[in-house]
């Protein structure tokens, strides 16, 4: 099937009545989640896995990625009106988007970012075909050496770009590993670390631990912090039109935003959070102004809000093409179509049609749907807030203890929903990022197996890893994204005496 | 402090984990076992817990602020809130979800919150009903029976 036909097979099956219902309710949690301080969409994706089991593989895909990118539309509104941002990819919309608000431009700002965000989102729907059909045929000559390296690597670049220190990153990797080993081993059916437990003999479910570490800590820290009262602005309906000079404005930011969220967005981390980052930085770089950066400069919102969009559909690429998910939001969408029995990889285009260009065209309706309901019901998802936080924390708890029983009927998940809850409260007051931990559940059992089998195949010579070329690129680039930072830093240090004047 | 007792405990369990890895059989580079993937975690997970506990016990005291204490009532909040759910887990598979959800909702909104009993334990019984219904009827989500109505 070629990528027009694709594409078009892909709308007619987003426009089923079914699906355009699922992207519906998908976009519009999405925007709640992104509005409420509390769950993020990782949470939320978690929260929702389980009332997906009655929907179809590719309906229940198309829910779980709208409530991803519409969470990206929703953090922006609270971060411009109330200067609390829903999720930390909507941080930077803040700095400019809330100063705009106080001048009174606030339907300028939520305009201009709506409108960024789906052009940023649209955009990435093209990239994403481009690049998943390229990657996915590349990935057919991957062999067992490849996907390990490619693991490495993935889990390499996401402790060296995770927050915090590399050392705690590197320690929670360490500890999602041990995880993904407890259960019985695939191979030769020897049971690890169950302690004679039947359920453990199944392995740590990974929607428990999201749960927990993203919800339930979540909510751990809103209670810790006591009854907080949001100060909403009022915005008008007619007072959305940005003007002519401000369209302008964020008509380049919204160009390269986009472009620079689906790059970032390809790479293993914090995609959505680190392009908001680099789109804001790059703007204030190129401004012939920065100093208006921090006092209301629309292309701060403009560029950041695009670039997490953009973010979003470039995170969708390695999962769809290869299998292997690099955030925690795309390994819940990895675990969703696991769940429906649908098998991962660069062969999902070819054998699930339905379900690649079914999520991929849906994402372009989504974002549209978002576009037409986000600007005329920003009043409507604002008065959310006013829900008192103690009644949103016990419903979200209660949502998670549903969530974590109903996968497989367990006692266990509740556990370790509760356990890993009590962790993800510790990891926040340590500030420590529990990224790499989920993003480890889920590639330790691929980084297994595909070691073993390259041992195998290799009579157990390690050198193969580095035969091959592919394997030793990867390798490659994850020992340079390690090691050059520090080894760049000691160069410095060692030029700067030299070069310093006497 | 609580950095330090975090790098031991760390640097424990990790230690524990290795021990544990060591039980399943190894095998060899050419036929690796299914205790050679969980050795190697383990050791990898060793020394960054041993880097982690000689960072923090060289830098104890050197420059570290002492954390200004979480005040009484903030910690309150968040025992009572895992107090809850632990609760929750030990009382479901003799209650049944529908009453602990139930006295589950009452607890935190009580204690989170600042409502009177009548209208807690109103919105606690809704709560309750409506996910009820919503997750077992509607959706279908199997939820924890009570050994004693079964």
């Amino acid at each position: 099937m070629g990528t027009v036909d694709g594409l078009l097979y892909g709308f007619a099956v987003a426009l089923t009545p079914a699906n355009l219902f699922a992207c519906f309710v998908g976009v519009i949690i999405g925007t709640i989640v992104g509005i409420l301080p509390g769950i993020g969409p990782v949470g939320a994706m978690a929260l929702l896995l389980p009332s997906t089991f009655a929907l179809s593989p590719t309906t229940a895909l198309i829910m779980l990625a709208g409530i991803y990118y519409g969470s990206m539309y929703g953090g922006s509104t609270t971060s411009i009106l109330v200067n609390v941002p829903g999720e930390a990819a909507s941080v930077v919309t803040a700095i400019d988007g809330y100063q705009m608000a106080r001048k009174g431009r606030a339907g300028a700002a939520l305009a201009v970012s709506a409108v960024g965000s789906f052009v940023a989102g649209s955009g990435g729907v093209i990239g994403i075909v481009l690049f998943a059909s390229w990657l996915a045929d590349l990935a057919l000559q991957f062999g067992p050496p490849e996907y390990f390296a490619l693991t490495v690597m993935g889990l390499a670049i996401l402790s060296r770009l995770s927050g915090g220190s590399v050392l705690m990153a590197f320690l929670m990797t360490g500890l999602g590993l041990a995880i993904g080993t407890v259960g019985m081993e695939s191979i030769s059916g020897v049971r690890r670390f169950t302690f004679g437990s039947v359920q453990l003999s199944q392995g740590i479910e990974l929607v428990p631990v999201i749960m927990g570490l993203y919800g339930v800590a979540e909510v751990l820290v809103l209670a810790e912090e006591g009854v907080k009262k949001a100060v909403i602005e009022h915005v008008r309906f007619r007072g959305l039109f940005p003007t002519r000079t401000e369209w302008r404005m964020s008509s380049w930011p919204i160009a390269r935003g986009s472009v620079v969220g689906f790059l970032t967005g390809l790479i293993p981390g914090p995609a959505t959070v680190l392009a908001t980052f680099i789109s804001y930085t790059i703007e204030r770089r190129l401004s012939k102004t920065p100093e208006r950066f921090g006092t209301g400069a629309i292309e701060g919102v403009a560029g950041p809000e695009s670039a997490n969009n953009g973010a979003t559909a470039g995170a969708m690429v390695p999962l769809l093409s290869l299998g292997i998910p690099f955030s925690p939001a795309t390994a819940i969408l990895l675990g969703a179509l696991v769940i429906h029995g649908i098998q991962p990889g660069p062969l999902l285009i070819a054998n699930q049609p339905e379900v690649f260009w079914g999520v991929v065209a849906s994402m372009y309706v989504g974002n549209l749907l978002l576009l037409i309901l986000n600007l005329p019901l920003v009043g409507l998802f604002v008065s959310i807030l006013r829900i008192p936080q103690h009644l949103l924390s016990t419903f979200v708890l209660l949502l998670c203890l549903v969530g974590a029983f109903s996968l497989n009927n367990s006692m266990l998940d509740l556990w370790v929903l509760v356990a890993t809850g009590l962790l993800g409260y510790a990891f926040r007051k340590l500030k420590i990022d529990p990224a790499p931990l989920i993003v480890a559940v889920v590639l330790g059992p691929i980084m297994e197996k595909t070691l073993r089998q390259t041992l195998f195949m290799a009579h157990g010579d390690w050198r193969l890893l580095l035969l091959r070329p592919l394997s030793l690129v990867l390798l490659l680039i994850g020992a340079l994204v390690l090691a050059g930072p520090p080894l760049l830093a000691g160069l410095r240090r060692r030029l700067a005496p030299a070069s310093a004047p006497a | 402090m609580t950095r330090r007792a975090v790098a031991l405990a760390s640097l424990g369990a990790s230690g524990l984990y290795l021990a544990g890895a060591a039980t399943f059989p190894f095998g060899s580079s050419a036929r690796p076992g299914a205790g050679f993937f969980p050795v190697a975690v383990g050791v990898l997970l060793c020394l960054v817990c041993s880097v982690f506990a000689f960072d923090t016990l060289r830098r104890a005291g050197v420059g570290e602020a002492a954390g200004s204490p979480m005040p009484a009532d903030d910690r309150k909040r968040v025992v009572a809130t895992m107090a809850g759910l632990v609760a929750f887990c030990l009382v479901v598979p003799w209650v049944g979800y529908s009453v602990a959800a139930a006295l589950f909702v009452a607890w935190l909104l009580r204690r989170l919150g600042e409502g009177r009993w009548p209208a807690i334990a109103l919105t606690a019984v809704l709560t309750a009903a409506v996910s009820y219904y919503v997750f077992a009827v509607l959706l279908a989500v199997p939820l924890p029976q009570s050994v004693f109505f079964d």
